[in-house]
């Protein structure tokens, strides 16, 4: 008995330690192939060879020996991007001063997170693992793959993507900072402070450590290293792209113009739910901007917002994308770009490029992924029926050319079980969605009352 | 009035303990014969005697005459192993109260080092305690050397190698502040409160200690034209990590953890150690890459004793999974063994008592016997740089060793004796009283008050009694001495009875007190002895159930 | 003169149009435009009844707010006449659990109305609190969604839900003739991700809460026979005010559904034992475990409210989706399904749960009544409400398509006759913002 459990659980390692930086080939034949940025070209295969797009044409042929998914009255779209989750991290929020540029997701990483599975699940290969909202300018963030079966939380990072960073205005870090510590900021005036603060201050560091490595020598000390500086320096170089949680247009308004007058033009706002009122400003800045489908009145400064924002957003140049900010979201992002469709009637491309190569574009990615083009990533989501239709069931998910969801899965897709755990716990969601939105976690204990 | 009894009977008491214990040994030499000796893990035994003097082993052989003033042990048989090394843990460290209140900071973002947990100066000087229980726990449990580390957040401080002689620091310290120690627990809601702060901190601390380092050096050289460094204890304390003179010590209880001090040990270019690893099967490969040693946890994930004739098919499987899961903690030494990794044990979270059955379970399970053996004494000396001087029994090397009735690790073996610096311990085998099999479901948690009728006086306080699992937890205090917590030690269970001592100071001085206790619904009786002073009725109530 | 008072009235005329434009607009983020009452002919329609099929080419009439006929080439005098050429009817979609009206900004906690303190509250009513302009109302209607459940939220019985039309100046005028009280049936299921408890603590607060329970029924019990006692021998009492008790009554003698908040699988178990050994008339809700224990379920003949679809599953270790399939597996085991999103603001969103659900097994049919006419028949109000059938309560839309898919457009709205704008404070926003002028 004993053996038989240990035969299992070497079977159970072996599979387990699918290794995430591995790529694979396959060919998904005679499907109706959504480009993106090439139209959709019926009956069509897509051939991946080590992780990456090599062909996309009829009747391609492939040698024997690679894996054939038949794909036929099926739809394939590229992997689906979300610019703004929280999946896959075990931090979210380190809440402790409104400025955390010092902080990155990217060291929190839990590749057994079973919302990647479940991401996956619906189409998506790609996440933005952010810093929370609860600080002005808050921690970096990690640009992730959805690997599943990877181990080691290094693999799940997409190599090379551009550095991106939170910035948050609004109610989340005056509540935090300002009403539960009395600190700067309590208000929209002190959240502009704390990055004119940062960049001033990031400019005289920059300064003293040229100085410093000019002529080591004749300094009298070494400058402080401060890894904040270090960072915001960056960000005044154009090293890093910011994404900066926003709701109302005053605010957002006043980051185009700290940003301006620093030189900063790498902008992505996030949810942005009164972007509508300042697209053209958007536009002019070169800004973008990732929204919400519907999310609304959860709070007072989202009370003025339309789920119409995407589609003015996008009528007006800017470039736009859907996301989800939460784990329930995540796993149907295709449903909520396809609500454009009802809010502002997007055509199909425009709805499909909210969730692929827009994210991609605002998170710098776009020559990698985002579309169905040869020498790109073999990310790809297969559907039963149009992704933008509600009767749409997602098949496959395929990163780098290798299948990490099939619809034919076991159930019980756990990576890593606690061996002191209870066997099995149900949780209730509480029946708000905004238990799901992890856009404040860890950060919550800050402004509760002891 | 009934204050200043109890503190005279208290004092009588410790004296006499003082006396008894202070009993002068005739001399320093010793010599054991007749004893199957495993001179070093992995190695067959010999059937000889081993000889030692002022603390030191002076042979080890088959046929060896004792020296005429040494003292005999006929060991009858009995097995010597090198005595145990405890590589990592918190041994005669008196346990601090976490403070859990938020503390008061102007700027949560800018604490001072300390509020922070950032105190890597900290030494184990004035916070260790050879008289700590946990000492001789683990003195009676093999053990003569002790890698101790203080308690506390991100960078609690240095380690230092100690002997368990149970005498003070300065007599029992081998190597000082010869490691650091490191976790991931953040600060109270101060930075850095998350794993990402306190690894963005690291990545601070680290590179100002480097550029202060680099400018204090170039001081020393040409101090002209140059401010002398303006630095602080917790920056200096880092620099013999940076020059890699002392290792490490990162508390990584799972493969995520393991990464994340990689992460930082690739950044860095520190020593490291990654330590007190309990799930770690799936970073071992991760690890070997690295060509780094690993401590893994001997505080073992408790069994699911949930029985599968009352579970559904569904449960039955996820009991298998967590089995399963279980399985790849007790089994990944064995893992990491086939991949020529080294390792050893680390102990901040094992109970002295359960050492031995931990080995046990883990040798059950698949670990191999001599591997545990040199985890537990060669290899946890090489982890600690001292396998010079201890961790097999050489001559030459300090008279630490076990003898036991059996081999070791093999069922019913009893641990006899202990030489730690060549002193010998004895240990009276304790007969356990009856089965486990009969202990019922004893459902005493809740406040207690106690009062214990001592002629003249009767002591009275309040005990908080716990179950975490199925192991109790209680808690003493006395209205007489309000301020103290007594953490009551060895509980054991016997059907509706517990038996337990816990130690109270007063005046500089520590006893133990021994308690037997039989409970019948919400009240209980019993009788608690203090040494050399007698026997005492106690009784009590329940006042309150836990919350 | 002629000439002068005709210019003038032009003038007055034109004035009044530029007026009413910028006064129009300026408050159009504020206020949709007023809806109308008059007899409306809708011409040639495909008419999805839910109860009788689908009509082909077939037109509606409302008047006096109610469905007056249905048939082909009906030709009613002095009626509007829409041309419903190429387009679809449905009656008005039931979201049957939200708290729509009861809370206008989440975050404000002054302005959330559905949380009483105590947890023997019954006596608290919904319809109290719903406020008739709260702006997520229109925004709702629009979908398509005519009818919601205002319920209350909290402990162990938070009070009396009510069913709404959601067009009405008063809580009185959108009262559409049913309440249920709540129960929280004592849960043992873990609160959330932050609930750090035990499985021995959850069991523990479930038991103490089950107690709690059992002692409320038997005292209700003790209330329930003095009531008749005293109401037979017409024995006037008023030696006690007791709300809690005597809105609990009706549940009691079975006049008055019970609305019984349960999701584990275990407690639905539990919780239909309690149900069938108190004898009393209940629904459950939430069940978001129900695809465990649907075979029971049905067995007890009790019916379901469920939802969202669009969920999370409340385990790890079960396959992601089976949040999405729950209504439908209870459905096919034999459960009457109705739908819910357990929303505020985003209650727009049950035709897209809908959507869900018939996507993962239920299909489009089945669907479309979970959402019509089987809350109607659960809330007993299936007379009046949740189909197209002539004499029902004039709630029904016309869309471009099937109402599911997020691409159909919705162009008619009647609630008990009224037609309403399809407007809403997000509608209007686009109106103003898509081409924002003064632009950069």
């Amino acid at each position: 008995m004993k053996k038989i459990q240990y035969i299992a659980f070497i079977l159970f390692l072996s599979l387990s330690s699918i290794s995430g930086q591995e790529t694979g080939d396959i060919l998904i034949t005679n499907g109706t192939v959504i480009t993106i940025t090439n139209g959709v070209l019926e009956e069509t295969d897509v051939l991946i060879r080590s992780g990456k797009i090599s062909q996309i044409g009829k009747n391609i042929s492939a040698p024997t020996d690679i894996r054939r998914v038949d794909a036929t009255g099926q739809y394939v779209m590229p992997g689906i991007i979300d610019a703004h989750s929280h999946i896959g991290i075990d931090v979210v929020n380190e809440a402790t001063d409104p400025n955390t540029s010092n902080v990155f997701t990217g060291d929190a990483i839990n590749p057994f997170s079973i919302s990647i599975y479940r991401a996956l699940a619906g189409g998506v290969t790609t996440s933005h693992a952010m810093h929370g909202s609860a600080n002005a300018v808050g921690g970096q963030c990690e640009t992730i793959k959805h690997r599943w079966g990877a181990i080691d939380p290094e693999d799940m990072k997409m190599k090379d993507a551009p550095r991106t960073i939170k910035f948050a205005l609004g109610e989340n870090p005056m509540r935090v900072h300002g009403e539960g510590n009395s600190i700067v900021p309590r208000t929209r005036m002190g959240v502009e402070q704390i990055f004119r603060e940062g960049f001033g201050k990031a400019q005289v560091y920059m300064e003293q450590w040229d100085n410093y490595k000019r002529n080591p020598g004749a300094a009298k000390t070494p400058p402080k290293y401060d890894l904040k500086m270090e960072t915001m320096a960056d960000i005044l170089k154009g090293e890093i792209i910011v994404h900066c949680h926003s709701y109302r247009a005053d605010e957002i308004l006043m980051l185009i113009n700290v940003l301006n007058d620093y030189g900063v033009d790498k902008i992505c706002f996030q949810h942005v739910n009164e972007g509508f009122k300042v697209a053209p400003e958007l536009a002019d800045y070169g800004a973008m901007a990732s929204v919400f489908a519907d999310w609304w009145a959860y709070k007072f400064e989202v009370y003025y917002s339309t789920a119409y924002n995407a589609a003015i957003l996008t009528e007006n140049g800017v470039t736009t994308s859907i996301n989800s900010d939460s784990g329930e979201l995540i796993r149907h992002l295709y449903h909520e770009a396809a609500k454009t469709q009802r809010y502002g009637g997007l055509s199909d491309n425009e709805a499909l490029r909210l969730i692929t190569i827009n994210p991609a574009v605002q998170l710098g990615i776009d020559d990698r992924v985002g579309s169905i083009e040869k020498g790109k990533e073999g990310d790809i989501a297969i559907f039963n029926k149009h992704p933008l239709s509600i009767y749409a069931i997602p098949q496959m998910t395929i990163v780098d050319g290798i299948v990490r969801f099939d619809i034919n899965d076991e159930d019980d897709m756990r990576m890593d079980i606690d061996p002191e755990s209870d066997i099995s716990t149900y949780i209730h969601y509480s029946s708000d969605h905004h238990e799901a939105d992890r856009c404040m976690q860890d950060a919550f204990e800050y402004f509760t009352k002891d | 009035m009934r204050r200043i009894t109890m503190s005279l009977l208290i004092i009588m008491v410790s004296i006499s303990i003082w006396s008894q214990s202070d009993i002068p040994e005739v001399t320093n030499k010793y010599f054991i014969k007749n004893a199957y000796i495993t001179t070093k893990a992995g190695q067959a035994p010999i059937f000889g005697s081993i000889s030692m003097d002022d603390g030191l082993i002076t042979n080890v052989g088959q046929s060896l005459t004792p020296e005429y003033d040494a003292m005999i042990i006929d060991a009858d048989s009995s097995y010597v192993y090198p005595a145990f090394i405890a590589t990592l843990s918190h041994i005669g460290i008196k346990s601090k109260d976490d403070n859990n209140d938020r503390p008061k900071v102007d700027r949560p973002g800018y604490p001072p080092n300390d509020v922070a947990g950032i105190t890597p100066e900290q030494s184990i000087e004035g916070i260790f305690d050879g008289d700590e229980t946990s000492v001789k726990a683990y003195r009676e449990a093999g053990f003569a050397v002790a890698h101790v580390v203080p308690k506390g957040r991100m960078l609690p401080g240095k380690g230092s190698v100690v002997s368990l002689t149970g005498e003070s620091l300065a007599n029992s310290i081998i190597q000082k502040d010869m490691s650091l120690y490191a976790q991931f627990r953040g600060g109270n809601r101060v930075f850095p409160a998350t794993t990402i702060g306190v690894m963005a901190k690291w990545r601070e601390l680290y590179k100002n200690a480097e550029l202060s380092m680099a400018h204090q050096s170039a001081y020393k050289l040409n101090p002209v034209n140059k401010k002398r460094a303006q630095t602080d204890q917790a920056t200096e304390a880092l620099y013999p990590v940076i020059k890699k003179d002392i290792p490490v010590f990162f508390k990584t209880n799972s493969s995520l953890d393991i990464s994340r001090a990689i992460r930082l040990q690739k950044d860095l270019g520190f020593e490291l150690y990654p330590s007190e690893v309990k799930r770690g099967s799936k970073g071992l490969s991760m690890v070997k890459k690295n060509n780094l040693p690993l401590l893994f946890s001997l505080d073992l994930p408790k069994k699911d004793d949930s029985k599968e004739e009352d579970l559904s098919d569904e449960s039955k499987q996820l009991l298998a999974k967590k089995k399963e899961s279980r399985m790849a903690s007790l089994d990944q030494m064995t893992k990491f063994a086939e991949m020529n990794g080294e390792f050893a044990f680390s102990f901040l979270d094992v109970k002295a008592k359960n050492v031995m059955e931990n080995v046990k379970i883990l040798v059950e399970n698949g670990l191999d016997s001599d591997q545990a053996l040199s985890a537990l004494t060669i290899d946890a000396a090489k982890a600690l740089r001292i396998e010079k001087i201890t961790g097999s029994l050489e001559r030459g090397k300090l008279a630490n060793m076990i003898m036991l009735s059996d081999t070791i690790f093999t069922e019913g073996a009893k641990m006899k004796m202990i030489f730690v610096d060549g002193k010998k311990h004895e240990l009276k085998v304790k007969e356990k009283k009856k089965s486990s099999a009969d202990n019922g479901d004893l459902d005493i948690a809740g406040k207690w008050k106690y009062a214990i009728e001592i002629p003249g006086m009767e002591p009275t306080g309040t005990m908080i009694i716990t179950k975490q699992g199925d192991q109790f937890e209680i808690v003493l205090t006395s209205d007489q001495e309000p301020d103290q917590e007594m953490q009551a030690t060895d509980i054991e269970q016997d059907a509706n009875s517990l038996s337990f001592d816990f130690q109270i100071k007063t005046q500089g001085m520590s006893i133990t007190v021994g308690n037997e206790l039989t409970f019948d619904g919400d009240t209980m009786e019993g009788n608690v002895s203090i040494p050399d002073f007698g026997s005492f009725p106690i009784t009590g109530e329940k006042v309150s159930n836990p919350e | 003169m002629k000439d002068y008072s005709k210019s003038q009235q032009m003038k007055n005329t034109l004035y009044y149009i530029v007026l009413n434009l910028i006064f129009c607009t300026g408050i159009m983020a504020q206020q949709v435009a007023k809806s109308t009452y008059s007899d409306v002919l809708l011409k040639n329609a495909t008419v999805h009844t839910i109860t009788d099929g689908t009509l082909n080419s077939t037109d509606v009439l409302i008047a006096d707010g109610v469905i007056k006929d249905i048939g082909t080439n009906l030709n009613p005098s002095d009626v509007e006449v829409i041309d419903c050429a190429g387009k679809h009817i449905y009656p008005g979609f039931f979201d049957s659990g939200t708290q729509l009206g009861m809370s206008e900004v989440g975050a404000v906690s002054l302005t959330n109305d559905y949380n009483e303190i105590g947890d023997l509250i019954p006596h608290m009513q919904a319809l109290t609190a719903v406020n008739p302009n709260s702006v997520a109302i229109p925004v709702t209607r629009v979908n398509g969604v005519t009818n919601v459940i205002a319920k209350p939220t909290g402990g162990l019985f938070p009070g009396t839900a009510s069913l709404i039309n959601l067009h009405g100046y008063t809580p009185d005028q959108m009262y559409a003739g049913f309440k249920g009280v709540i129960l929280n049936f004592p849960s043992g299921a873990k609160r959330g991700r932050w609930d750090r408890r035990s499985e021995e603590d959850i069991k523990k607060a479930q038991e103490k809460a089950t107690k709690k329970l059992d002692e409320v029924w038997s005292k209700l019990k003790l209330y329930a026979q003095i009531d008749s006692t005293e109401k037979s021998k017409n024995i006037s009492s008023h030696n006690k005010y007791q709300p809690e008790f005597a809105s609990l009554l009706p549940v009691y003698r079975g006049e008055t559904l019970l609305m019984v908040e349960v999701n584990k699988d275990k407690d639905i178990e539990s919780a239909l034992d309690w149900i069938k050994k108190n004898n009393v008339n209940a629904v459950l809700t939430g069940v978001s475990e129900g695809w465990r224990v649907a075979d029971k379920i049905a067995e007890s003949g009790i019916p379901v409210i469920t939802g969202p679809v669009l969920s999370i599953p409340g385990r790890a270790y079960v396959r992601y989706d089976v949040n999405y399939a729950n209504a439908s597996v209870m459905q096919k085991a034999g459960v009457l399904v109705a739908l819910r999103t357990n929303d505020t603001e985003n209650v727009r969103n049950l035709p897209f749960n809908a959507g869900f659900a018939a996507t993962y097994g239920m299909g489009i049919e089945e669907a479309l009544k979970s959402i019509t006419i089987n809350p109607a028949k659960i809330f007993g109000v299936d007379k009046e409400y949740g189909s197209i059938e002539k004499g029902k309560i004039a709630n029904l839309f016309v869309s471009s398509g099937d109402p599911f898919e997020m691409k159909t457009e919705i162009s008619h709205l009647f609630i008990k006759g009224w037609n309403i704008p399809i407007e809403s404070r997000h509608t209007l926003l686009y109106d103003e913002f898509l081409s924002r002028s003064p632009g950069k």
